[in-house]
């Protein structure tokens, strides 16, 4: 029999250890999955009448009262598409914030990675959005949608930086929310501005309109959920746009003329995603600080 | 090898007074602080050894749990080191894992996966698990609708079979109904057993003492004793007066040779098992004395002969014996007296003496001790003996009877022992005199049945 080594308990590895506990991580899933719904008549039904108000709201407000649907046609796969995405992000950053303080029962009595926790309400959040994805590809078909390269690229690009990002904010604010616990008051409020900050209501050319080409576009573009939701509607509305224009080199348009996404969304992509790894990491390595006085502090 | 390596580790803790902005005014305001430094652990080194059962005391708040939550890893030290060998489990507030909106064999499977169990691992160890906690009725059931007693039991059950190397438990003892807590106690001794470390925080002292080997006792922060664990429960608590010490003593001593005792008992039931399986392979088992000797008179049934018993006391076995044999020739012996000499641990001479004989119809009694009564006896009763009950209990006069009764014994004839093994020397009583008459008589035989469990065996003379 091998003699395991003298080890300090409790010094996990981090993402690396819940990478390891998966078993675990599903269970904890399935617990999360199953109490929130456990006793409510609609069950998961709820996770597609959320997204189903929404929708009608801007839909309504925005695409006929405001007139939008005029300038961009198939407005509505252009504004699903936009927030399946983002709904995704706030529902992930809403529940990670508040997923250690839930668990402080176990967190005070059993060593676990911490990061389960944060994690396992990001897969929650991931299981809540497969309904709106499914309507957004039904959306879409109807629109005309075809699969593509191009498409299913984009779409995957475009979903690995939202769960590279929520998951790295879900882990900060998780941790600082267990010292300042305002902090999900705070989240709360971050989540009215979130989805105006992405082109996901509106086309990315009427901030271009407001703020020129200089320095405020490019702080604008440089938001990575707002190059993600550019990345979903070039997966899903572009392609299902009944009367597609583009200029001749095959640049999709708007039908005023003006380009339907900003140059080079592949490139901004891939950037916007290495901005979320490091991000990640850096969150990592402030959790994983922060985690050390979680029992004491709950 | 230490298995445990606490090195003067540090932890203080931060009490916050103000948690919100106003308060927090308010109380600069006032020149109050704002908050207050409590120091929990004062460089306390501690050193468990693999397979030691350490017993952590002290009063409340003097850092007990924290220093539990240190080793768990649920802490870290502000100063100093902890170290650990291999898994460690808690039973630190058992159910802390427990999700009242799943049933009881969804968080079995969910607990475990806490505690670090794989999904096999938790598979194989299910059965016991749930047998363990006693709610198999349950198991679909939602937790919250458990009582507190059966969620106890549950988290529990899960805690306590997640095969760790080291085993923390706090202060879980208290709960349970008594036969739980006795089964728990038991568990934890099995895990003592079986080479784990186990490092247990109660304030039960009999509890400890029963356990643990050594003890550590805190105050304030700091290790204040620390040594065998007699002497850091008199340190923690000291006796109130000699009268008090010396009742103490007259317990430890009692409970020594209670345990002391136990182990004998397991040690010769486990021999017994082991003869069983060796000389017995075709007995047939039994599940209690009464259902042994009747099954040894139904196979007596038909043998012509008298029936004879030595060791009467009350007369219940005759009175069965008699009417198996339809009140023909059935003998009692017995001198009433009790054991003429000190038998096993617990009989001394003269355990079973009765004020008057029992009258059992059917039967004639002989009354006195068997070196007397028996040559006697031959003389006027020439037939065979087809059937033997021996209770005498001890080698002597379970000799005395072979010596005089042996050569009436037939082919076919059928001997029960009441007491021939599976207790603390129990081959030095009946199974010895009834060896080394074999050897002598020449007597072949065969082992009809056993009971399961206990010190009864019916063996059938074969040929002589």
């Amino acid at each position: 029999m091998t003699v395991p080594p003298l080890t300090a308990p409790g010094s996990g590895g981090g993402l690396l250890d819940v990478a390891r506990r998966r078993y675990l991580l599903r269970l904890l899933v399935r617990r999360e999955l199953r109490s929130r719904y456990q006793g409510s008549l609609l069950g998961l039904g709820w996770s597609y009448v959320r997204p189903a108000v929404n929708f009608a709201v801007y839909f309504f407000v925005v695409g006929i009262f405001l007139k939008m649907s005029k300038s961009i046609p198939g407005y509505p796969v252009f504004l699903f598409s936009g927030m399946v995405l983002v709904s995704f992000f706030t529902e992930m950053l809403i529940t990670s914030t508040w997923s250690v303080i839930g668990n402080a029962p176990l967190v005070q009595k059993i060593y676990l990675p911490r990061e389960m926790f944060p994690v396992s309400s990001a897969l929650v959040s991931a299981v809540h959005m497969v309904p709106g994805m499914a309507i957004l590809w039904g959306g879409a078909l109807l629109g005309g949608w075809r699969p593509s390269t191009l498409a299913f690229g984009s779409m995957a690009l475009g979903l690995a930086i939202v769960a590279v990002l929520g998951l790295a904010f879900g882990l900060l604010f998780a941790g600082i929310n267990v010292f300042f616990r305002d902090f999900g008051q705070v989240v709360d409020i971050l989540n009215i501005v979130i989805p105006w900050t992405a082109p996901m209501i509106y086309p990315w050319t009427a901030v271009q309109d407001s703020a020129g080409n200089g320095l405020g576009l490019q702080i604008y573009l440089s938001n990575p959920l707002g190059t993600a939701t550019l990345l979903f509607q070039r997966a899903f509305w572009w392609p299902a746009d009944p009367r597609q224009a583009h200029l001749p080199d095959g640049t999709p348009t708007f039908p005023d003329g003006r380009h339907a996404f900003p140059d080079h969304l592949t490139v901004r992509g891939l950037g916007s995603l290495l901005a979320a790894v490091v991000l990640l990491g850096l969150a990592q390595m402030v959790f994983f600080r922060l985690q050390r006085r979680f029992a004491q502090e709950l | 090898m230490e298995s445990i390596v606490v090195d003067g580790v540090t932890k203080r803790f931060t009490l916050r007074h103000a948690h919100s902005i106003k308060e927090m005014t308010v109380r600069a305001a006032r020149r109050q602080s704002l908050s207050e430094r409590f120091t929990a652990l004062d460089e306390v080194s501690v050193t468990v050894e693999q397979g030691e059962s350490l017993a952590l005391m002290g009063l409340n708040g003097s850092g007990k749990s924290t220093l539990l939550k240190l080793i768990s890893g649920v802490m870290q030290p502000d100063a100093g080191s902890v170290g650990v060998r291999g898994r460690v489990a808690g039973l630190i507030e058992v159910g802390a894992g427990l999700h009242p909106d799943l049933t009881g064999k969804e968080n079995i499977f969910l607990n475990a996966a806490i505690l670090g169990m794989s999904k096999a691992e938790t598979q194989a160890r299910y059965d016991e698990i749930i047998a363990f906690s006693e709610i198999e009725k349950f198991l679909d059931t939602q937790v919250k609708f458990y009582s507190s007693g059966m969620f106890m039991r549950l988290g529990f059950s899960v805690a306590v079979h997640t095969d760790p190397d080291v085993f923390l438990v706090d202060e879980v003892l208290a709960v349970g109904d008594p036969p739980f807590q006795k089964k728990c106690l038991e568990r934890i001794e099995q895990l003592h057993g079986e080479g784990r470390t186990l490092v247990i925080v109660s304030h039960d002292m009999g509890t400890l003492e029963k356990v643990c080997g050594r003890g550590v006792v805190l105050r304030e922060g700091r290790v204040a004793f620390e040594g065998e664990i007699t002497e850091a429960v008199d340190f923690l608590n000291p006796p109130d007066g000699p009268l008090d010490a010396a009742r103490r003593q007259r317990g430890r001593e009692e409970a020594r040779l209670a345990a002391a005792t136990l182990k004998a008992e397991k040690a010769a039931a486990a021999e017994a098992a082991e003869l069983i399986e060796e000389l017995m392979p075709g007995a047939t088992a039994l599940s209690d004395p009464q259902a042994t000797l009747e099954y040894a008179l139904s196979l007596a049934e038909g043998q012509e002969g008298m029936a004879l018993e030595f060791g009467v006391f009350s007369g219940r076995t005759l009175r069965t014996i008699t009417a198996a044999r339809d009140g023909k020739n059935v003998f009692g012996f017995d001198s009433f007296e009790g054991l003429p000499e000190d038998w096993r641990e617990g009989f001394p001479a003269g355990t079973f003496a009765v004020d008057a004989p029992p009258e059992v119809l059917g039967a004639e009694l002989v009354v006195g001790l068997f070196e007397d009564t028996l040559p006697g006896f031959l003389d006027e009763h020439p037939e065979p003996v087809a059937f033997l009950h021996l209770d005498a209990d001890l080698y002597s006069s379970t000799r005395t009877v072979l010596r005089h009764v042996g050569p009436r014994l037939r082919p076919g004839s059928v001997v029960v022992f009441d007491e021939f093994f599976g207790y603390p020397g129990w081959r030095e009583h009946e199974y010895r005199a009834w060896t080394e008459y074999v050897e002598r008589a020449g007597l072949r035989f065969r082992y009809e049945g056993y009971t399961r469990g206990n010190e009864q065996v019916i063996l059938r003379i074969t040929e002589r």
